[in-house]
């Protein structure tokens, strides 16, 4: 039996992942453990996670498999400020120190941390993978494809930004590259820095926001800032960008380009902001079409895969899946630098020890549940040591009182099966409601997540009646794809609601399930399959037999800057912390009126915003 | 702070006397700017895989 240890630390999102011949059987990000959004330290607690769940030792571990090779990303650092020498002293103060520290010594960093979890044993054979090799291994070996083209996007790895891989059997070829410092993922962070969002988290908020804007500014992005070639590939203009060698993404030639400064974070956004961040989706969009229509051209390999933090944009991957050409694609549902954990160890088992890999029907992910789980009789006694109310029951009742507080607008904490690897909840660790409800979405928004009222909220739906609500026919059980509402449950806007704008535009009622409906009717769809998630299955199928609609909310159980709940013990104090009226752990309920106010606390504070 | 203040001034002095000579040597004789700028003749921006680097050593830190 060969076990293989994955790894992904010191950028953001750390995280692990264990193999047992090949097969996927723990993997979890550090920060669900530490409590600290995008923890990046190392990941010591999700990797005795991951040997606790499979019942092994440290030294039952065959290899460790580093997600990227941190001296050749040390060789760009210091190639970077020799070409831009004599710029960039400021940034070299500051960076060199800290990789020095990091990179130069990472190795011996790692066998230090994994002595210390392993005790006095020997410490395995540690391999390096490399940054978007790791990308593209998590998106291939999952995947239910015997041979696909392989992209890659993300921020930026050692020197690439942009990968083509082609995947075939066991086996994962690069084929070419795009280098830092041209990359579409830095260049959605500019913006993001420049709408006034955090980098590395705020990205997915440039996204909800462009709905509501025109894209205005498309032609101004595709002509001053990103030079594309007629494959799609890219160049940046990198006179306008200041993340070569300052401190910021940005300089003061894109503040004049844009005729204004970067936006103040957490001040009031403006029809501009909205309409800047639909011209950068848009250019996005066309980038990516352009070079994935290309892609299939070129290799006529009917299927795609997809990772690295690019492909978590939802949107632009429901354009890719219509239109370029490919029959079939996959994404990584970890498509960001977490999920590099899960590809290092699998480029290690398939790649560096050539063991040849099976491919499955769906795909090998396990629908991303490869967290923690906890058993009834565990719930009970760590809810009973938290002063908690509860009542278990048999799981019929259970669902039954689920389905029908759905039904009544009740805003509740799912908490059920193992723990979703990723950074979306899959109905594992959930906060659900009635899409239905028109008044959901801001409820949600103002008295749970207490966060910015315009992000809109995912959709569950049973898989079978998927096409019935939806323009999508597609298994989408990662909500990484994104569709219109099919147009027998559109509600017309009249004239003066059509003429609405930003998020005033939101508050209309524009479908029969008005709280996933986004202002474009779009939804980010998460189809639930019961042969990934049965109890899921069942509660929604409930709910379907009471209201006849196959559809609930599905947004992350946690609060503004809080990493999706873990432990019983997580999903209680933000059931207590939040207005939110019932929480379901396994076959165990608690309902908020019956809990000791004393226990209530509002914990807000305890996070930075994201 | 005096160890900040030192280490500001150890790695000033790295920068000037050689991240700085090395560096503009590498501008002015081997055009190593030229990838950060667009190039219009080119038809495309991706860059081949070389032969020797389509297998990736994962026992190498690089
Ligand atoms: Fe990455």
């Amino acid at each position: 039996m060969t076990y293989i240890l994955g790894i992904s630390a010191f950028y953001h999102d750390s995280a692990a992942c264990l193999l047992k011949d090949g097969e996927i059987i723990a993997a979890a990000q550090e920060e669900r453990f530490t409590r600290k959004k995008h923890d990046s330290g190392f990941p010591s607690h999700a990797i005795r996670y991951c040997l606790d769940e499979a019942n092994v030792k440290m030294e039952d571990i065959a290899y460790v498999c580093f997600y990227d090779k941190p001296l050749l990303k040390f060789k760009r650092l210091i190639q970077t400020y020799l070409d831009f020498a004599p710029d960039g002293f400021r940034s070299f103060r500051k960076a060199i120190p800290l990789w020095v520290r990091e990179k130069l010594f990472q190795k011996q960093n790692v066998i230090r941390a994994l002595k210390e979890i392993g005790g006095q044993g020997p410490v395995p054979e540690i391999l390096f993978s490399e940054h978007h090799l790791s990308h593209a291994a998590s998106a291939f070996y999952p995947s239910p494809f015997e041979e696909a083209v392989v992209l890659t996007l993300d921020g930026v790895g050692e020197w690439a930004t942009t990968s083509v891989m082609l995947g075939k059997g066991s086996k994962l070829t690069p084929e070419k590259d795009i280098h830092f410092p041209h990359s579409l993922g830095l260049l959605y962070s500019a913006f993001t820095y420049y709408l006034g969002f955090k980098v590395n988290s705020g990205e997915y908020k440039v996204m909800g926001l462009a709905p509501y804007g025109r894209p205005q500014y498309k032609d101004l992005i595709l002509d001053h800032l990103v030079d594309v070639k007629e494959d799609g590939s890219f160049r940046m203009d990198m006179s306008y960008f200041g993340y070569c060698t300052g401190l910021k993404m940005t300089n003061a030639k894109f503040d004049e380009l844009f005729g204004a400064p970067a936006r103040k974070s957490e001040t009031q956004i403006t029809q501009r902001e909205m309409d800047i961040a639909a011209s950068l989706q848009a250019a996005l969009e066309e980038i990516l079409l352009k070079m994935t229509k290309n892609l299939y051209q070129t290799y006529k390999i009917p299927n795609l895969c997809l990772a690295g933090g690019v492909a978590l944009n939802c949107v632009a991957n429901g354009k890719i899946l219509k239109e370029s050409g490919f029959k079939d694609i996959w994404i990584q549902p970890a498509a960001g630098d977490a999920g590099g954990a899960l590809g290092a160890a699998q480029a290690g088992y398939h790649l560096h020890l050539g063991h040849p890999r099976t491919v499955h029907t769906s795909d090998s992910m396990k629908g991303a549940y490869l967290g923690p789980v906890f058993s009834d009789e565990q719930i009970i006694e760590r809810l009973k040591a938290q002063g908690a109310v509860f009542e278990a029951m048999s799981q019929s009742e259970m669902l039954d009182q689920t389905a029908k507080a759905l039904a009544d607008e009740k805003v509740i904490g799912w908490f059920n099966g193992r723990m979703e690897f990723g950074p979306r909840a899959l109905g594992g660790r959930s906060i659900i409601g009635d899409a239905r409800s028109s008044k959901m979405q801001s409820m949600l928004n103002l008295k749970i997540k207490y966060r910015e009222s315009f992000r809109p909220f995912a959709p569950s739906v049973l898989r079978e009646d998927m096409p019935d609500w939806f323009d999508l026919d597609h298994d989408s059980p990662y909500m990484l794809l994104v569709e219109q509402v099919s147009a027998a449950h559109k509600k017309p806007m009249s004239e003066e609601e059509s003429g609405r704008f930003g998020i005033d535009k939101l508050n209309v009622a524009r479908s029969d399930i008005p709280a996933v409906t986004h202002v474009d009717y779009s939804a980010r769809i998460q189809s639930v399959h019961k042969n990934t998630n049965p109890l899921y299955h069942a509660l929604i199928s409930r709910f379907k037999e009471l209201t006849g609609c196959p559809v609930i909310i599905n947004t992350s159980f946690n609060i503004r800057g809080e990493p999706i709940v873990c432990t019983p013990e997580d999903a209680f104090r933000c059931f207590m912390g939040t207005q939110m009226d019932m929480l379901v752990l396994g076959n165990v309920i608690l309902y908020k009126e019956k809990q000791d106010r004393n226990l209530v606390q509002d914990y807000r504070a305890d996070f930075d915003l994201d | 702070m005096i160890w900040s203040w030192l280490l500001s001034l150890i790695l000033g002095i790295f920068y000037v006397f050689l991240i700085v000579p090395l560096g503009v040597l590498n501008q002015v004789f081997f055009k190593s700017k030229a990838r950060y700028q667009y190039n219009p003749a080119a038809q495309s921006y991706w860059v081949p895989r070389p032969a020797k680097n389509k297998t990736i050593d994962m026992s190498k830190q690089s």
